[in-house]
């Protein structure tokens, strides 16, 4: 079985993003992880790769200025086989549309059995990349997977997915696109040797050339959206903020008291 | 312009969410709001999207959409947009709903917006508004594309309306079940939880307990003032309490009278659970915490000691009123 996980590198202080003011863009100039949910879709592909034993590969593709490549060490070093960053200058500015022709083209290439993401990633939120990916790939997709198994036959796995209900337990021919979601088991740790291996191993850079993506397929003239304004969101003016532990339940119980609460 | 709307149901209803959302549409000033009702209880979804705004409803039920699964949606939602020559499509975001949209938007190459908490009409095209940063900004944007798809945050944006109901066009469908993918089984939620959703008090923990003892003193809090706890799912996940008491995106919605928040950030998974709370109560240590900035008492304080003492007045003040008035004796043998 083949696996491809898509992982984002991410801004590494994910409480305080910026916003670049003139571009409308999030200042992506700092330091950069792999996005946390992405990582626990590596661990799902390495854990499915074990339960039909050892049987296959894992790959890991990033969209990513090449100086935020070598994010792409830690999955590496997990046990990840490959990992691949598209890099290309003329990817900055790309929506949701752009970025999955970009990434269908890159994952139709290495023709995997699965393809998995994080269900969201901490600087967007967006969380429908996977959708738009699987639809250009015309194979079937799920999102908020908590849980994956081997299925019936070898072309098919079991996916638990959360909905707002509970769980639903699903089996999907293979190949398919899954979003996994971020309550499973936690991603496991590189190994030492993992890593020294993983810093031998290059990490391969692509460009849109090498996927016969045309630049006008993707960047910010492909968009189909654009910002127009930003401005400070109002906050709800009526909190009162007290401060320090003392004083602080007989406060909390004159408020009740006041509202009629009790 | 044209709108169409996906009508999601839970359990057999219509979501309130989804149904919102067609009188957003003629809020917008739509001329037609279409709604597509899909799944094995359409015809009874069906009439209540035909009364909350819709000017036509388009309900179908065959084989092929019953599963709860996007791609066999996105193709029916493609071919009523098509057909109909939809200019907009809009979701009230969930887990099926984000699968299918951004299906959808690739399926049409429509620029797709989502997290929106309102749309307007601007003269000549349509601009949305979504709340990005932890919420801390509003961003205004516009679609570029011909056909456009928005998802909305998963809010209360406005009450259903009620409208003269309309027709409703039954559609036959002719693609058989989606070969791909097969529902094995269901686990419903456990329904531990459901006196949540009706329960006057609620008293919430989030990461900020730091342990899992300390929602002892969230339950004793909770008895004296008689409420119940809820956690925050980070919680959950780290196996302290059990799920059916999770709020938020991927738990219950709550709209209690009073909602104490102890240990919890308010990230927006949260607050979509219970920012409807009548009156909104946290402490917790951080005074950055986003909660501050939508509660009505916000308490900069270590929950640990707070929340006994707090507990400790209560069960005072219970005693007092006991004492004046003491419970009247059986009335047995009189």
């Amino acid at each position: 079985m083949k696996i491809v996980v898509c992982v984002k590198p991410v801004p590494a202080d994910g409480m305080n993003l910026m916003l670049d003011v003139a571009s409308f863009r999030l200042d992506r100039s700092g330091p950069v992880v792999i996005n946390d949910v992405d990582l626990q879709a590596v661990e799902r592909a390495l854990e499915l790769i074990e339960a039909v034993g050892g049987e296959g590969t894992v790959v890991a593709v990033a969209m990513t200025p090449a100086a935020a490549a070598r994010a792409l060490t830690l999955p590496l070093g997990m046990g990840v086989e490959r990992a691949i960053a598209i890099a290309d200058p003329e990817i900055s500015g790309s929506d949701l549309l752009g970025t999955s022709r970009v990434l269908a083209h890159a994952i139709a290439a290495e023709d995997a059995d699965l393809v998995l993401f994080g269900a969201a990633a901490s600087d967007s939120k967006g969380a429908m990349l996977w959708a738009a990916i699987a639809e250009r790939l015309k194979i079937s997709w799920l999102s908020n997977v908590t849980d994956l198994q081997p299925g019936s036959q070898a072309n098919r796995i079991v996916a638990t997915r959360r909905y707002e209900a509970g769980y639903e337990k699903i089996e999907i021919v293979l190949p398919c696109a899954l979003a996994v979601s971020g309550s499973g088991t936690p991603a496991r740790q590189p190994s030492l040797k993992g890593m020294i291996e993983a810093k031998r191993k290059s990490i391969e850079i692509r460009a849109l050339n090498d996927f016969g993506v045309k630049t006008w397929e993707c960047g910010a003239a492909a968009s189909g959206t654009t910002v127009t304004g930003i401005r400070e969101a109002e906050s709800r003016p009526r909190a009162e903020i007290i401060e320090g532990n003392n004083d602080a339940a007989r406060r909390i119980y004159e408020f009740l008291r006041a509202r009629r609460s009790l | 312009m044209k709108i169409i709307v996906m009508i999601e149901e839970r359990d057999g209803q219509a979501t309130d969410h989804s149904l919102a959302l067609l009188a957003l549409a003629r809020a917008c000033g739509a001329a037609e709001v279409l709604a597509a009702v899909c799944g094995p209880n359409a015809a009874d979804v069906a009439r209540q999207a035909a009364h909350s705004g819709a000017t036509r409803v388009f309900r179908c039920d065959s084989v092929g959409l019953r599963g709860p699964f996007a791609p066999p949606r996105v193709r029916f939602l493609e071919e009523l947009v098509r057909k109909y020559h939809v200019d907009a499509v809009f979701f009230a975001r969930s887990v099926l709903a984000s699968e299918v949209a951004g299906g959808l938007a690739s399926r049409l190459e429509a620029g797709v917006i989502w997290d929106l908490v309102d749309v307007k009409w601007d003269g000549d095209c349509l601009v949305g508004e979504k709340l990005v940063l932890g919420d801390s900004r509003l961003v205004e944007c516009r679609w570029t594309t011909a056909v456009l798809v928005a998802v909305f945050r998963p809010i209360p944006l406005r009450a259903p309306g009620h409208y003269a109901a309309v027709a409703i066009d039954e559609i036959e469908w002719k693609e058989s079940e989606y070969p791909a993918m097969r529902l094995l089984g269901r686990e419903p939620r456990s329904t531990a939880g459901d006196v949540l959703e009706t329960v006057d008090v609620v008293v919430a923990g989030g990461l900020g307990i730091g342990r899992k003892d300390t929602l002892t003193l969230l339950e004793e809090l909770a008895g004296v003032i008689g409420g119940v706890v809820a956690v925050t799912e980070p919680v959950v996940d780290r196996g302290w309490y059990p799920r059916a008491h999770q709020v938020g995106l991927t738990g219950r919605t709550v709209r209690p009278r009073l909602y104490i928040a102890c240990g919890i950030s308010g990230a927006i998974q949260h607050r979509v659970g219970m920012q409807y709370s009548e009156t909104i109560i946290a402490i917790n240590t951080d005074p950055d915490a986003p909660i501050f900035q939508f509660c009505d008492l916000g308490v900069i304080a270590d929950l640990h000691e707070v929340v006994p003492e707090l507990t400790r007045l209560l069960r005072d003040e219970r005693r007092k009123v006991d004492m004046e008035y003491p419970p009247s004796p059986t009335s047995d043998g009189l």
